[in-house]
């Protein structure tokens, strides 16, 4: 159960890279292993949580007739997935800025500790961003489906009905 | 099943019935079941009762989709109106298509044995002038009683009264309205009243119309006609609106002394008129909509609603006869619902506003609200938008609603409580002299509207035809909308 969220950002892998994922799934070089807090969890859940919130914002606390059109879901849809990309961005960023990013996970080093290549680069943390981005997404448009039904005003958003004049 | 028997008698007669059927439709209660409509008026192209009969029937199909069973809360369209009794709507008034009054009498065969002319010629020439004697009569009377008198005094024969009479139960009324100023009504009413309570024995159901409750209201001048300035005499109109006072008073001193077979007599008048174009009759006869029909109607409202043990009649006589008048709290040249009385507004305020309000929705926001739930979850489709239904006869009743209240407000005396311009940004600003309410929400004006639509339209059950529900839908939302805006 711990890793689901894990193996769901792991389908954006190809963005962020593997040494950035090391980083959220927790791993250790002191101990070679993950034992450090699971990110993905941690920025998972809080995504779920704000996904969740603007699905029912858009739901039952505005529940308005006048934003009950397809344009008006996907606004919301944006809305949380832009919510959520700044989330990941300045959650990991502030890792990198600080230090808090081990550093056999950012760097090759030779035997002297002289920097071969950099793993992690700080434009990762806006890759993984974007990554979070569409995991809010899909979490957004699961939980319309799942919760829209009982709403009076946008029952049927998105849908796809369509009236012809 | 009670029935309301709604005599119009000429053009006054026809627009107040015009009146009554608007308020039906709003959702004001009649007293009784059904009402029967029945107007008499020799002028059969006459604008009036062409429009009044055209709107009974537009009301009668949209009524005919809608059921009233327990479950349902719609109060539009109400009262059922049977069109079935008399499918025509009028009397026939036989014999005065293209004929002079003197043929209709035979006044050139009153003559004696030797040609010349007898005592009865010199009678009917007492009578009547010489202007009276060459009347055509195609147009109705042209504001001359003495003629209608005799014309008029035909109708008890027709099949239409014959089946008025079979038709008539136990507990059914009948209501007359005519005015007192012009020629048809001034002379129908008191004939109309005398067949009734002298109704001939040989008639099936005789027993219940001779004793039946019968109201009348006589409605006073409340408009003129301009002076026709047509320097042809012979051709000149001959309704002359500098006589109405003067008929009036002679009528009222007749009624005085020889009505006395009706249960409750209604008056009403006013002394501000507008002045319409002169009209001896047919098509151009099209008097705009008058806030004196609308009262007048309130009195057929008021007849239903009185305890029938107030109205009894033994042998065609009743046992006390009720005198009524209509007021205004106040008298301003433009009325609204805060200078009409408590009683009035009690009748009128909530129906009317929130037939308004269907009908303001249908005009401006519809077409702007095919994809809300209460569209789609009720198959309110292309298909139910245009059908007969909706296009002739629903939409048919709101433009004619919507006519009949700017005629309102533009005559003199106007009644003019609604603002009844577009205004999608300011919809509830619509009734003058109250303001709506503010409420802590979102939606305002026609998102409110949409917001209560698919609020109700979750209550509604399926199992009843479209038309019933798209109405009773309506009906439950400006109800919800009134209490949340208006707090009535």
């Amino acid at each position: 159960m711990e890793t689901i969220l894990g193996t769901v950002y792991g389908c954006f892998e190809f963005l962020f890279g593997p040494f950035f994922a090391e980083y959220l799934w927790g791993y250790n070089c002191d101990t070679q292993a993950y034992d450090n807090p699971n990110l993905f969890n941690s920025i998972g859940l809080t995504t779920i949580a704000i996904a969740l919130t603007i699905v029912l914002l858009y739901y039952y606390f505005l529940n308005h007739p006048r934003l009950n059109g397809a344009g008006h879901w996907f606004i919301f849809l944006l809305l949380a997935s832009a919510i959520n990309l700044l989330v990941a961005y300045f959650w990991t960023v502030s890792d990198y800025v600080s230090g808090n990013i081990q550093d056999c996970l950012q760097y090759t080093r030779d035997e002297a500790g002289n920097i071969l290549a950099q793993l992690i680069y700080k434009t990762d943390c806006w890759k993984f961003g974007m990554a979070n981005a569409w995991v809010s997404a899909i979490v957004f448009v699961i939980f319309s489906f799942m919760l829209k039904w009982w709403s009076s005003n946008c029952k049927h958003s998105p849908t796809l009905l369509k009236y012809k004049k | 099943m009670s029935k309301l028997y709604v005599f119009g008698i000429g053009g006054t007669g026809s627009r107040v019935i015009k009146s009554l059927v608007m308020l039906m439709a709003s959702g004001v209660k009649l007293n009784v079941d059904e009402l029967v409509p029945v107007i008499i008026d020799p002028d059969h192209a006459a604008a009036d009762l062409t429009r009044t009969v055209r709107l009974l029937q537009q009301y009668k199909r949209v009524r005919n989709h809608l059921d009233f069973h327990s479950a349902n809360q719609n109060t539009f369209f109400h009262t059922d109106m049977n069109l079935e009794i008399i499918p025509s709507v009028t009397l026939p008034i036989m014999n005065t298509r293209d004929i002079d009054f003197k043929d209709y009498i035979g006044l050139s065969l009153m003559t004696d044995k030797g040609g010349d002319y007898d005592a009865n010629y010199a009678l009917a020439s007492m009578l009547f002038s010489e202007k009276n004697l060459n009347a055509k009569m195609d147009v109705g009377f042209k504001g001359n009683p003495n003629i209608g008198s005799v014309v008029l005094n035909q109708f008890a024969e027709t099949k239409e009264f014959i089946d008025f009479a079979a038709s008539f139960d136990q507990g059914d009324r009948i209501f007359i309205v005519s005015s007192i100023f012009g020629g048809t009504g001034a002379s129908g009413f008191p004939l109309l009243l005398k067949n009734i309570r002298a109704i001939s024995a040989d008639l099936s159901g005789n027993g219940n119309v001779k004793d039946a409750p019968v109201g009348a209201i006589s409605v006073l001048p409340y408009f003129d006609v301009a002076p026709d300035h047509n320097l042809n005499h012979a051709k000149r109109s001959q309704i002359d609106s500098s006589t109405f006072i003067s008929k009036t008073k002679a009528a009222l001193s007749y009624y005085d002394r020889n009505i006395n077979e009706a249960n409750v007599l209604y008056y009403i008048a006013d002394y501000l008129s507008k002045q319409y174009a002169n009209s001896e009759g047919g098509a151009t006869q099209k008097n705009d909509a008058h806030f004196i029909e609308l009262a007048a109607a309130l009195a057929i409202v008021d007849f239903a609603s009185i305890p029938a043990e107030e109205l009894i009649t033994n042998h065609g006589v009743p046992q006390q006869t009720m005198y009524k008048e209509f007021g205004t709290e106040n008298s301003t040249y433009q009325l609204i619902f805060n200078d009409l009385s408590q009683k009035t507004n009690d009748i009128i305020l909530k129906p009317l506003t929130r037939f308004v309000l269907f009908c303001k929705y249908l005009q401006e926001q519809l077409s702007d609200s095919y994809k809300q739930p209460w569209t789609i979850d009720h198959d309110f489709d292309e298909q139910f938008f245009h059908a007969a239904f909706f296009q002739s006869e629903l939409l048919a009743v709101k433009n004619a609603f919507i006519e009949w209240l700017y005629e309102m407000g533009n005559n003199s005396r106007a009644f003019a409580p609604y603002d009844l311009a577009e205004r999608k940004s300011d919809l509830f600003a619509l009734i003058r002299g109250l303001n709506p309410a503010k409420l802590l929400s979102l939606k305002s004006n026609y998102a409110l509207f949409d917001d209560v639509l698919n609020d109700k339209q979750k209550d509604l059950k399926k199992d009843t035809g479209k038309e019933q529900r798209f109405v009773e839908l309506f009906s439950r939302a400006t109800d919800q909308l009134l209490k949340l805006k208006f707090r009535i």
